[in-house]
């Protein structure tokens, strides 16, 4: 009796362990989507190369804005869009748009890297986002060169879906 | 001696139905425990809960960080504020 007792303790140990071990399989081995905080550091990093203190870098604008920072924006900007060995496309893309305060809607400059496939995907989830497309995200800033002011909006977009989506 | 053999084998049948029925209960709560855990990592809404419930301090921080970049601009340059302000959020 005593033999089939400490057997069927064992049974129970292992029953148990298995359980715990499935459910934090099942927890923590799914994928966390953080495309949002990405897309989120991305444009923090691109609004530190273009604005310092309140005022747009002299690589960007000296009374205009340079075709050169446009042409070498990866490069100036310390960005490299091919990190990812598991993608053969470029898994990010960024629209940076200058405007004028009096008309925020006719961009003055503007800057476009990476793979445009993904402003298709943004376009389709203006109502509704989907897991399975890139994510985008777009925030807004204010600054000022000389005496003109400047309106400025960063578009990020990030695919890496499987990395991401399970 | 016959009435000793029929109650120990009476006592053993009730012994085994107790720890099979202890097994089951073990079993049952386990699956429960798997089945929420599954939920927990299904439902969208409770992994986002999750997630922001650890990152809202990053959050917040990153948001100040960005409108502090644009009240440097405001220093050096405050004309059109009130109108630079609705555009930054979103207007």
């Amino acid at each position: 009796m005593e033999k089939t007792l400490s057997i069927y303790w064992f049974v129970i140990i292992g029953i148990v362990a298995t359980a715990i071990i499935i459910m934090v399989a099942a927890f923590y081995g799914s994928n966390y989507d953080v495309r949002k905080y990405e897309n989120r550091a991305l444009a923090n990093h691109i609004a530190d190369c273009i604005s310092k203190e309140g005022k747009l870098q002299d690589y960007v604008y000296q009374s205009g804005f340079k075709q050169e920072f446009s042409d070498n924006f990866l490069e100036i900007c310390n960005l490299n869009f091919n990190v990812e060995d598991t993608y053969d496309e470029e898994q990010y893309y960024v629209d940076v748009d200058f405007y004028a305060v009096d008309d925020s809607s006719n961009s003055l400059f503007s800057v476009s890297k990476g793979n445009i496939n993904f402003r298709a995907s943004c376009a389709i989830q203006e109502d509704e986002s989907y897991k399975t497309l890139a994510q985008c995200g777009e925030r807004r800033l204010y600054s000022t060169q000389g005496n003109e002011q400047f309106l400025i909006r960063i578009f990020t977009a990030i695919g890496k879906v499987s990395e991401n989506v399970n | 001696m016959s009435t000793d053999r029929r109650f120990y084998s009476r006592a053993q049948v009730a012994d085994t139905l107790t720890w099979i029925i202890a097994t089951v209960v073990v079993i049952l709560i386990l699956g429960m425990f798997m089945f929420i855990s599954s939920l927990m990592v299904k439902a969208n809404e409770t992994s986002k809960m999750i997630m922001s419930f650890f990152s809202s301090s990053k959050d917040s921080l990153d948001r100040d960080w960005i409108s502090y970049k644009s009240s440097y601009a405001f220093k050096i340059n405050y004309q059109d504020r009130d109108k630079i302000e609705v555009w930054l959020n979103g207007g």
